[in-house]
């Protein structure tokens, strides 16, 4: 309950709408970092058929 | 008449996808089973999230979100992270075993991608049509009464009737362009789910700040804004989490999922297209505040259900609510299209093939006409199965087929399994869901991610055993 009572305070006052936006974010970062090493790491390798 | 029009449309689409897979090299099978595999990153994108979030969830939601606040909010969101990631990461390791194997359909794939005799492979294969026939049978009547419901409201005929025409709808265009007018109706579709949400929460945010939502919600009722268990996903606060396992499960496993990772382009960036799911998936995942908006409002209501309904008629114009009801319909409509195809499949396909040891029999016509047949086969079904109960219908043939696929398809990954050890796996997830199920009332959630694991062990046992404990076998 101490960590409810900790959550609450902070961001949306909700901890399941606070981890709602964090996992927001986590779903942007984590395919848009892909994308990148991606697209960067074949570019380097000047290997053009994965892409 | 905007009903008419948004039917003929895709229709329209149905046809335009025929013309477009007989114009390519992939005449019959691939061409009808795997949408000539033609399906690029939008597309891909867009037939995923539509079909990983049905437009039954716009009702459903937003009516959990009413009774049991925020865990409904973050319970539904657990979908976009599931999809997405079950893509980034596991849809080119399917693709390219099927490319290998030459798997058109997730029967065949299991049956191709593990080494056995030609009679194990036909076993396997039989076996997981037949138990994919069967519950997605099971889970169709769940979305044909579901759509039946919202139709006969919005057209204002007889419950009846809305399915009978609605599903003559899905089941055209899916005998017209196959797999490819499936997944090109869906991404319109999900486009529409898009405006939809976004419209919705406009609404909602031009009313009232979120914050002073919550704040006010929470007065109300605390445990709906900070709740201490995650009722009706768990006795535990930490319950709710299970819901992205599971989710993940189903994107991966289920085969009206997982087959769009077999018809995808042979150059598709898979990386892009997560990219466009991501906010797609967030996106839709503002549905379910509207159940917290209308508790916000009028913590009143009888049915916790009607909390979309209401909202659609209150705080929207007729206009703009009608053609949210569209959406709505149409995006439950993508989802019974999906699940046609796949229940057809594992008919005219996957059971026929493995019966008639004929590998070359991928008879256009015969998948076209057996599309028909399971139309009218969900029909029948869903007026002679025992009414209610909506949702356990549907969890009963979701989390059947999860337990069964959960190991040969993601343990793949791990061990490059033999037939026995698929066979096996699945025969053991399907039996320990139904004990936990039937024997001792686990939750819908619950349930398929335990059996599924249980098939996993046995499957990688059985896997290391027969390779002399290593991946890979030492001799094809």
């Amino acid at each position: 309950m101490k960590i409810v009572d900790k959550e609450e305070r902070i961001m949306t006052g909700s901890w399941a709408i606070n981890e709602f936006f964090i996992g927001c974010i986590v779903i942007m970062v984590v395919p848009l970092a892909v994308y990148l090493y991606r697209e960067m790491v074949v570019v380097n390798r000047g290997d053009t058929s994965d892409i | 008449m905007v009903f008419i029009l948004a039917a003929a449309g895709m229709i329209g689409v149905g046809v335009w996808s025929n013309k477009k897979i007989k114009s390519q090299a992939a005449q019959g099978g691939e061409g009808f089973l795997l949408g000539g595999k033609q399906i690029g990153a939008f597309v891909g994108a867009g037939t995923l999230m539509a079909t990983g979030y049905s437009g039954w969830g716009f009702i459903g939601s937003p009516g959990t979100a009413y009774a049991f606040g925020s865990i409904e909010i973050l319970a539904n969101f657990f979908f976009a992270p599931a999809i997405v990631f079950g893509t980034l990461f596991f849809a080119n390791f399917m693709r390219k075993n099927a490319e290998k194997s030459g798997g058109l359909t997730v029967p065949e794939y299991l049956a191709s991608t593990h080494r056995g005799t030609d009679g194990q492979k036909r076993l396997v294969h039989f076996f997981a049509g037949l138990a994919t026939f069967i519950f997605l049978s099971v889970y169709m009547i769940g979305q044909i009464r579901a759509v039946g419901l919202v139709a006969s409201q919005w057209l204002d005929i007889p419950e009846v009737y809305a399915s009978i025409l609605l599903i003559t709808v899905v089941a055209i265009f899916t005998i017209m362009g196959g797999l490819l007018a499936v997944a090109l109706t869906d991404t319109i579709m999900c486009i529409g789910m898009l405006i939809a949400s976004v419209i919705v929460f406009g609404v909602i945010l031009q009313d009232v700040s979120l914050a002073e939502m919550i704040r006010t919600v929470g007065q109300m009722n605390s445990e709906l804004v900070n709740p201490t268990t995650s009722a009706p996903y768990g006795n535990t606060r930490f319950s709710v989490y299970l819901v992205f396992v599971y989710a993940l499960l189903f994107t991966t496993t289920l085969p009206y999922m997982s087959v769009r990772f077999l018809s995808l382009k042979e150059d598709i960036k898979i990386h892009k297209m997560a990219l466009y799911m991501a906010p797609m998936g967030i996106i839709l995942s503002l549905i379910p505040f509207v159940g917290m908006y209308m508790f916000y409002k009028d913590p009143t209501l009888v049915n916790p259900d009607s909390a979309m309904p209401v909202f659609l008629n209150t705080f929207l114009s007729p206009a703009v609510g009608g053609i949210i009801t569209l959406f709505i319909l149409f995006a439950m409509l993508s989802t019974i299209s999906s699940i046609l195809q796949a229940l057809a499949s594992s008919l005219s396909y996957d059971m026929y093939v493995s019966l008639g040891k004929k590998q070359e029999v991928k008879s256009d016509l015969i998948n076209r006409v057996v599309v028909g047949l399971t139309a009218l086969w969900g029909l029948f079904l869903t007026f002679v199965a025992p009414q209610g109960m909506l949702n356990q219908i549907a969890y009963i043939g979701t989390g059947g087929l999860i337990s069964m696929f959960v190991g040969p398809i993601i343990m793949r990954t791990i061990v490059e399994a033999d037939l026995k050890a698929c066979f096996s796996s699945m025969l053991t997830g399907f039996a320990v869901n139904v004990i936990l199920v039937l024997g001792f009332d686990v939750g819908w959630v619950e349930a398929p991610i335990i059996a599924g694991l249980a098939g996993s062990v046995v499957y990688l046992a059985m896997g290391f055993a027969a390779n002399s404990w290593k991946r890979v076998p030492a001799v094809e």
